[in-house]
């Protein structure tokens, strides 16, 4: 049972049609949208990320949670080649269904995906959005430059694509600067903006950490309707555990840039089986909540010569061997675990 | 019970004129922004409340008053029965051990040049808190009740980490041995698992030390865990106030039901959520400033202001229709009131 | 928790001391390279007494206007026949002594000045402020000129001359920094602990207001140099036969056709102490101006 509403009113926004066609074709594709195999990520002599594999299909939602440091964010931008050679090493491999291999991509395959098969949504609208341009330039540079519409028609197509992320008085918008609008509007201009060339694969680094919370209801809710109107997948970097529950399909547990769980985020987070996910829970305040488990303090390592399970140092559960042998990432109970001493 | 009670505000109002522009070069009439409106609270020795509010709820403005910061320009804010903005001397030296603040910011509330022993030592210096044989060890139990080696004395800001600085900050604060916490956010921003070891701790030095908490956060988790009563603030005006468990489990007022829907919880689907932002708080029309968005209102909402009013002695909400009792839930009624989205 | 920054450096440096020398050494070439620069201008002019040849007002008229590297004299000789290579690095302690001396002038008077400006309010802020405006609406060299006229001509008056002169820029420096240090929110924190406006400021503002001004201390150091050198060129500066740069380059432009290594010489000299100071000057900020967020 899926723990989310399905939107299924029709849209206003009429598609064109070369989107359409591809539209029904992927409905019939089985293959995953964009599969991560082994991605290794260095920067100097640390290893920011390590050996994270996880696969995500269409139309599906993954989140990626984990706290701070540890490595989120860091995929999203390698997934998106804003985190590439010669800045950081990249190794393993990541494919987006169609393309081909992508960690060794160059400048031009990029350029070429982005914003058209893969795009992303800031967690600081503010900052994302230039001050020095109105709305309706940003929205309608890349109408224009991607899509390869003519200034009215982009315009058009600008005022559909406000209204349809619920800003309403849109045209007038489109004259207004960043500054004049308010966090919640600033986040929706940039994902109309990201939803503008219709990709397959949308990337929230926290769309929402800087929202008050009744905002974050309707940004989370927007981007989840659009996403499956337009039967994209999208990838959530977040941090809080219960909003993942809510609007993520799969989840990817990360701490210190390795996967330790993944898997149907019901399954892992109904009953996790790595202590660091059963922590992480622990921590989650709910309204009922009578006493936390606080994990003992401490940060990973990204030393890239520690063999062994990063969350080895803080782990209740740690044996011998954890410190000293990665435990690989193994199918069990309707999940993936990598954990020697799992609970 | 008057002489126990702590903080007391009337009524209290806070406006600030607006002079906007009409054209490139005129001005046009003064506008009134009133950050808090007909505020009442009250805060006993002892007691934790949670002011909960989003942005624009007026909590930040709220807090200066209580603070002396800030003078309201319309009722009374009093600490102990006696009006803070105008304390002086001695009375003042009170209210400033009395009342210990601690900061979102916690790096910027803790002066970059100055070793950690200084900054938990100046209080204790400027009250005269203890002899300076003694200060060493005094700060160095202080840093041990927050959890912190006594080595750390002797090292710089720079060199902590965000937990460890907040903690540092509660030891600072606690050094002045004060009957009232007031913390803004202290712990927004921080990881999950250490934002659960400064609320176990903050929970923990309450308890000990029965100090009063007030606590200003937006997180309804937070509040839940932490306060005894909790005030949900809606643009300058509270709007519910009672025991933190029975608002949550049964609000009455529709924006404290909002924001509980809104509050993340695992596997909840997630529920229409309010529609619309905070309208500006200059120049509200005329009622309850809540009827805009609310799913409930009524003719009598867009006409007068609904007043704070208590309907058993710990409980009060502002709301001509509240929710009624049967229907209070922490979740959605079913059948949902599908509010189209702004 | 950490962040991940990007930062052009490797990530960690090599367990060995030897191996972090060698890479702050790669990375920071110039600066090591102006900072030896500077140390060498110091330490001779510190101990020029031991490391001339000659006597700096030492004149020889038999080998007047030598070139350099012609027998007895390394750098050659002006058209008194005094050594250059003398003069030069007496010049240095001119140089520097004036350029400290100004700067510290000018800082203590700017730290004064900008401080009463940015912690007072009202009239008296605004009175201070234009008076500020006053102070930076006419150029150093220019007020130095006038103040020379008024005290005379001397080391010590163009120390004082030089360092009124930077008292605006200074002044506008500190008043910014502290109108920043006071929206901090622990200056708030300690007036809440009841802490009295005079121990605020003694023990909170004034210490993070300092360190950036002794930062753009060292930044104007090399200006305060060149304005003194100017003075001296102009004729206004120490008075003959001193050994200060500018007015042996003054005294080598008649020269400049047939023996320009009597103005060449120390012209020389003085670009060189510029840029070091310059370029340490910038290394200095760069690792200390917490403005930049690198601490």
């Amino acid at each position: 049972m899926k723990p989310m509403h399905l939107s299924d009113a029709p849209g206003k926004v009429s598609l064109p049609p070369f989107i359409e066609e591809r539209d029904s074709q992927t409905l019939l594709a089985a293959s995953p949208l964009l599969t991560v195999e082994n991605l290794c990520l260095t920067r100097g002599e640390s290893l920011i990320l390590d050996h994270v594999s996880f696969s995500l299909r269409r139309g599906a939602t993954l989140g990626l949670v984990g706290e701070s440091g540890a490595g989120k964010s860091t995929i999203a931008l390698a997934l998106i080649g804003l985190l590439r050679p010669p800045e950081v090493g990249l190794g393993g491999s990541f494919a987006l269904d169609g393309t081909g291999e992508l960690a060794d991509a160059t400048d031009a395959t990029w350029l070429g995906l982005r914003g058209r098969r893969v795009a992303m949504i800031f967690q600081d609208a503010a900052a994302a959005l230039n001050p020095c341009f109105t709305i309706g330039r940003q929205i309608m540079t890349p109408l224009r430059r991607i899509m390869g519409l003519g200034r009215s028609a982009a315009r058009e197509r600008a005022i559909e694509l406000l209204e349809s992320v619920g800003l309403n008085d849109a045209p007038a918008r489109l004259s207004a600067y960043p500054h004049q609008l308010s966090g919640g509007m600033q986040q929706r201009v940039m994902i109309a903006i990201a939803l503008s060339s219709d990709p397959d694969l949308l990337l929230a680094d926290e769309p929402t950490s800087a929202l008050d919370v009744t905002i974050q209801a309707q940004i989370i809710r927007l981007i989840l309707d659009e996403t499956r109107r337009r039967r994209a997948s999208c990838i959530f970097v977040l941090h809080d555990l219960a909003l993942a529950s809510q609007c993520c399909d799969e989840i990817v547990v990360l701490y210190g840039g390795q996967v330790v769980e993944t898997g149907p985020s019901r399954v892992v987070l109904e009953a996790p089986m790595h202590p660091y996910t059963q922590a992480l829970k622990g921590c989650v305040l709910e309204l009922d909540t009578e006493a936390l488990t606080p994990l003992p303090s401490g940060a990973p390592s990204f030393a890239s010569k520690t063999p062994g399970c990063r969350f080895a140092d803080r782990c209740p559960r740690a044996l011998g061997k954890c410190a000293a042998v990665k435990p690989p990432l193994a199918e069990t109970r309707g999940r993936k675990l990598a954990c020697w001493n799992p609970l | 019970m008057s002489a126990s009670v702590l903080f007391r505000l009337l009524d209290v109002q806070k406006a600030y004129d607006i002079r906007r522009a009409t054209g490139p070069l005129a001005w046009g009439a003064t506008g009134s922004l009133k950050a808090l409106d007909g505020v009442r609270l009250m805060l006993d020795a002892g007691e934790s409340m949670a002011i909960v509010g989003e942005s624009g709820s007026g909590k930040t403005t709220l807090l200066r008053v209580l603070l002396g910061l800030t003078q309201p320009s319309d009722g009374r804010a009093l600490f102990r029965e006696k009006d803070i903005a105008s304390l002086r001397g001695p009375d003042r030296d009170q209210f400033c051990r009395e009342v210990a603040m601690i900061y979102q910011d916690a790096r910027g509330s803790l002066n970059p040049r100055m070793r950690i022993f200084d900054l938990v030592a100046e209080p204790l210096d400027h009250h005269g808190l203890c002899t300076p044989a003694t200060r060493h060890d005094r700060v160095a139990a202080l840093l041990s009740r927050v959890g912190l080696p006594a080595e750390m004395m002797t090292r710089y800001v720079s060199a902590l980490s965000g937990g460890q600085l907040r903690r540092v900050a509660i030891a600072r604060a606690l050094a002045s041995e004060p009957s009232v916490l007031v913390a803004d956010e202290a712990v927004s921003g921080l990881d999950v698992s250490t934002q659960a070891q400064i609320l176990t701790l903050l929970r923990e030095l309450q308890r000990e030390m029965g100090l009063a908490l007030l606590f200003i956060t937006h997180d309804l988790g937070v509040a839940a865990y932490l306060c005894d009563r909790i005030a949900v603030m809606y643009l300058g005006r509270i709007v519910e106030t009672g025991t933190t468990r029975e608002v949550l489990k049964s609000p009455a007022h529709p924006y404290t039901r909002a924001l509980l829907n809104a509050s993340p919880r695992f596997f909840a689907p997630i529920s229409d959520p309010l529609p619309g932002e905070v309208p500006s708080p200059i120049d509200l029309p005329p009622g309850c400033r809540f009827a805009g968005r609310c799913t409930r209102s009524q003719a009598d909402c867009h006409a007068t202001e609904p007043a704070l009013t208590p309907t058993s002695p710990s409980r009060a909400f502002a709301c001509f229709h509240p929710l009624p009792t049967a229907e209070r839930s922490a979740v959605e009624p079913a059948g949902g009131q599908r509010s189209a989205s702004h | 928790m950490a962040d991940i920054r990007a930062t052009s450096s490797p990530g960690r440096i090599g367990p060995s001391s030897l191996g972090a020398l060698a890479w702050f050494a790669r990375a920071r070439f110039f600066l090591l390279l102006a900072s030896s620069v500077l140390a060498a201008f110091v330490l001779s002019a510190v101990f020029a007494p031991w490391l001339t040849p000659y006597g700096p007002v030492e004149q020889d008229m038999s080998s007047f206007m030598q070139p350099p590297l012609s027998g007895t004299h390394v750098l050659g000789t002006d058209s008194f026949g005094r050594d250059l290579l003398t003069r030069t690095i007496y010049g240095a302690r001119y140089a520097l002594t004036i350029g400290f001396g100004a700067v510290l002038v000018g800082a203590c008077g700017g730290l004064i000045v900008g401080m009463a400006a940015g912690l007072s309010g009202g009239l008296v802020e605004w009175a201070l402020m234009r008076f500020i405006d006053a102070l930076l609406a006419l150029p150093s060299l220019v007020m130095a000129i006038a103040f020379i006229s008024i005290l005379g001509q001397g080391l010590d008056k163009v120390v004082l001359a030089v360092g009124v002169a930077l008292i605006g820029p200074f002044s506008r420096t500190v008043r910014a920094d502290v109108l920043q240090v006071k929206a901090q929110a622990f200056v708030e924190a300690a007036g809440l602990m009841g802490i009295g406006r005079l121990a605020i400021v003694r023990r909170h503002i004034l210490p993070n207001v300092i360190f950036p001004l002794a930062v753009q201390a060292t930044i104007r150091i090399s200006y305060a140099v060149l304005v003194s050198s100017g003075l001296s060129f102009l004729g206004i500066g120490v008075a003959p036969p001193t050994p200060d740069w500018g007015l042996m380059i003054a005294e080598g432009r008649s020269f400049v056709s047939f023996a320009p290594w009597i103005a060449g010489v120390p012209g020389t000299a003085l670009a060189i102490l510029l840029i070091a100071l310059s370029v340490v000057g910038d290394g200095v900020r760069e690792r200390f101006d917490p403005k930049l967020g690198r601490q």
